[in-house]
């Protein structure tokens, strides 16, 4: 019964999904979002009610993922004449991945870090140098991505491990506008300008950037990309979810709520810290390999003092130190932006009131982290009373 | 010999600028224990709100200008207001976090308001000439006249906010908030008054501050609030934070940094901030409680 309605219900977001994607009208997609809206709206309303339909999904969790991965996975077949929405839902999965390694960092860990942009750049930069100067591979230039982004997390981490609070903000702020001014002035990389020309990812032979068909069905470049940015981003939440529901998770959060605490227990406070940071930006770092892949070409502008600040919202408005939420977050302010492209303009003036909002009034975000439930029989004694 | 007056004057203005806004942060830490990371926002608003007195300007020239400054001025103090009771003083029990930002968030839409509203908003705005024109010269060094203004008017300003602090009653209830805040409550003192007070004068102080640099470089742009917040709030932080006169302090050393990276570093005019912010990373490491010591420490 509960795995009957797992399966229906994600059928039934997928179809609307792309039904919502293939609409050209703008009045159906106003129609969709005002519908997806007063959902949310009767979510947060009526939690009782919900938690009925929320349920059979944590009882049949292994169904509902492996379920929704089959779905996600078979849904180029039904962009073959629209690949375009592909490049908009790979650009989500990149969004996803960046947005949960920050919240790795800040939701977790509590080290706010307002330089992602920084991080992803570094990602993209690494990667698109590499391709285009030295011609290496893609399972080469992703893997160094992510270690560049790393690397040049190390030149914060002394700031990072003794500062806290709003001057860690003022040094990440300020590392992130330093990123960007080197990023503009230096002519190396391109300048203003850029890289561009990132070649496609390619693996034994076979080149992303190609076409391919089944049947009567063509995958263009597109295709090919999402189903990489797909199996990077499953990987990617499969490691932070691994992250988060081990012992380290549990350190994590520890250490974040009461520092004096966990060192009294004995407890390496930089060690975790460095971990969290690298870890995060590892995450941010192949999001911003895989970008440079996809797009073909990285320049300054995209990181930018506002796409740390759109990151962040991110992880504020899906809620912090959760999962689920960012990911949700992630997925719907990316592919609502580009469905809508007469809000295009506005998306950082509507994202910044609706976080200015969510923070007056509902700080734990949309999809609030969950209690931990080490202890099932334990949490339902407390709830009892 | 030549050169370096130059530059030095022109950290000189530079410092000024920071200075002002610099003292902002400090003003804000001092009372509230918070950060308002749309302050440069509050600055680069005051700039634009500037501009809609121009055609006052053109009509009477200096009673114009003065005019635009205190319409400018007040305007500002009250949206600083309106904006700490937005976004400041309902979270002053949630963590420090969420204040940030809140903070971070409100300077955006700020920025996009003007980009997206303000009509041509995401071009530079020419800002009219409202001091006079011309200079002299003393020993080939050429100061020009608003140059001397913009430095007699931070002078005044920075004396102003001194003796408002330091010597008038509402001064005195301000640095008994700031010290315990219970105790100065029971003794009578008005919570809401105190941190209208503060909100309203360091946001007239980043109005003067923008409007000064719309008046020094003859543009106003809508990105110019984020770096000259960061640069307030660095400059604040060298010179230790909660302190006004650490503010002025931090303002000018900031100011002196960028511009002799500028002059002796061949190139370095682009990389002047890079240089500055490294610097400003290297204090808040070695040296966390700035150069005239914070009121009270806990970045360490």
């Amino acid at each position: 019964m509960n795995k009957l309605i797992v399966l229906l219900s994600e059928t039934v977001l997928f179809a609307l999904l792309i039904l919502f994607l293939i609409a050209e009208s703008v009045s159906i997609t106003i129609l969709f979002i005002v519908a997806g809206f007063l959902c949310a709206a009767a979510v947060l309303i009526f939690p009782k009610k919900a938690e009925r339909i929320i349920k059979p999904f944590a009882k049949e969790r292994r169904t509902a993922i492996i379920f929704s991965m089959i779905l996600m996975a078979i849904l180029p077949f039904f962009f073959t004449t629209q690949p375009y929405w592909l490049l908009t839902l790979s650009l989500a999965g990149i969004y996803i991945m960046l947005a949960n390694g920050l919240n790795m960092q800040t939701g977790t860990t509590g080290l706010t870090n307002f330089s992602g942009a920084a991080f992803f750049g570094t990602g993209a930069y690494t990667t698109g140098l590499l391709s285009v100067h030295l011609g290496l591979p893609g399972w080469l230039t992703i893997p160094a991505g992510m270690f560049a982004s790393v690397l040049i997390g190390a030149i914060l981490f002394f700031p990072v491990l003794k500062v806290k609070g709003h001057y860690l903000a003022l040094v990440t702020i300020a590392f992130g506008l330093m990123f960007n001014i080197m990023l503009n002035n230096t002519d190396a990389i391109g300048g203003p300008q850029g890289i561009s020309g990132v070649k496609a990812f390619a693996i034994g032979g076979f080149d992303f950037s190609g076409m391919w068909a089944i049947g009567p069905f063509i995958f263009s470049s597109y295709a090919n990309n999402y189903w990489l940015t797909l199996l990077a981003a499953i990987l990617a939440l499969a490691f932070t979810r691994y992250i988060y529901n081990s012992p380290v998770g549990l350190i994590l959060n520890y250490v974040r709520d009461d520092e004096w605490s966990s060192k009294s227990q004995g407890l390496n406070i930089s060690y975790w810290k460095l971990i969290a940071f690298c870890c995060g930006n590892a995450l941010i770092g192949l999001g911003g390999a895989l970008y440079a892949h996809m797009i073909g070409y990285v320049a300054p502008d995209l990181f930018s003092f506002q796409t740390s600040l759109l990151l962040l919202s991110m992880v504020l408005l899906g809620g912090m130190d959760s999962i689920p939420g960012v990911t949700v977050a992630a997925f719907v302010m990316i592919v609502l932006t580009e469905k809508l492209r007469v809000i295009q303009d506005y998306r950082f003036l509507i994202f910044g009131l609706l976080v200015i909002i969510m923070i007056i009034f509902r700080k734990e975000g949309l999809i609030p982290s969950r209690v931990r439930p080490y202890f099932p029989k334990l949490k339902s004694v407390l709830m009892k009373r | 010999m030549d050169m370096i007056g130059q530059q030095l004057m022109n950290a000189v203005m530079l410092g000024t600028m920071y200075s002002l806004v610099a003292i902002g942060f400090s003003l804000f830490f001092g009372t509230m224990n918070v950060i308002h990371f749309s302050h440069g926002d509050i600055s680069m608003l005051g700039a634009f709100i500037a501009l809609f007195f121009v055609p006052i300007i053109t009509q009477y020239s200096v009673l114009g200008s003065v005019i635009m400054f205190i319409g400018a001025i007040v305007i500002v103090a009250v949206l600083g207001i309106f904006l700490s009771g937005l976004v400041i003083q309902p979270l002053q029990s949630s963590p420090q976090l969420y204040t940030l930002l809140a903070t971070l968030e409100a300077g955006l839409v700020i920025r996009e308001a003007i980009r997206l509203f303000y009509p041509g908003g995401k071009m530079s705005q020419k800002f009219p000439i409202i001091f006079p024109s011309g200079g002299f010269s003393i020993g080939g060094l050429t100061i020009r006249f608003d140059q001397l203004f913009i430095l007699a008017i931070g002078v005044a300003v920075f004396v102003a906010t001194v003796l408002i602090v330091n010597k008038t009653s509402l001064g005195m209830a301000i640095r008994a908030y700031s010290q315990d805040k219970e105790a100065s409550m029971m003794m009578g003192v008005s919570e809401s008054k105190v941190i209208a007070v503060t909100f309203a004068l360091g946001s007239a102080l980043a109005a003067i501050a923008g409007i000064l640099h719309g008046t020094y470089y003859r543009e106003v742009i809508y990105t110019m609030g984020l770096t000259s917040g960061i640069i307030g709030f660095s400059a604040a932080t060298i010179g230790g934070l909660g302190s006004i006169w650490g503010a002025i302090v931090g303002g000018y050393l900031f100011a002196f940094i960028q511009t002799s990276v500028s002059a002796f570093v061949p190139g370095g005019s682009e990389y002047r901030d890079v240089i500055a912010f490294g610097v400003m990373i290297l204090f808040l490491l070695f040296r966390p409680t700035g150069i005239l010591g914070e009121r009270q420490s806990e970045r360490v």
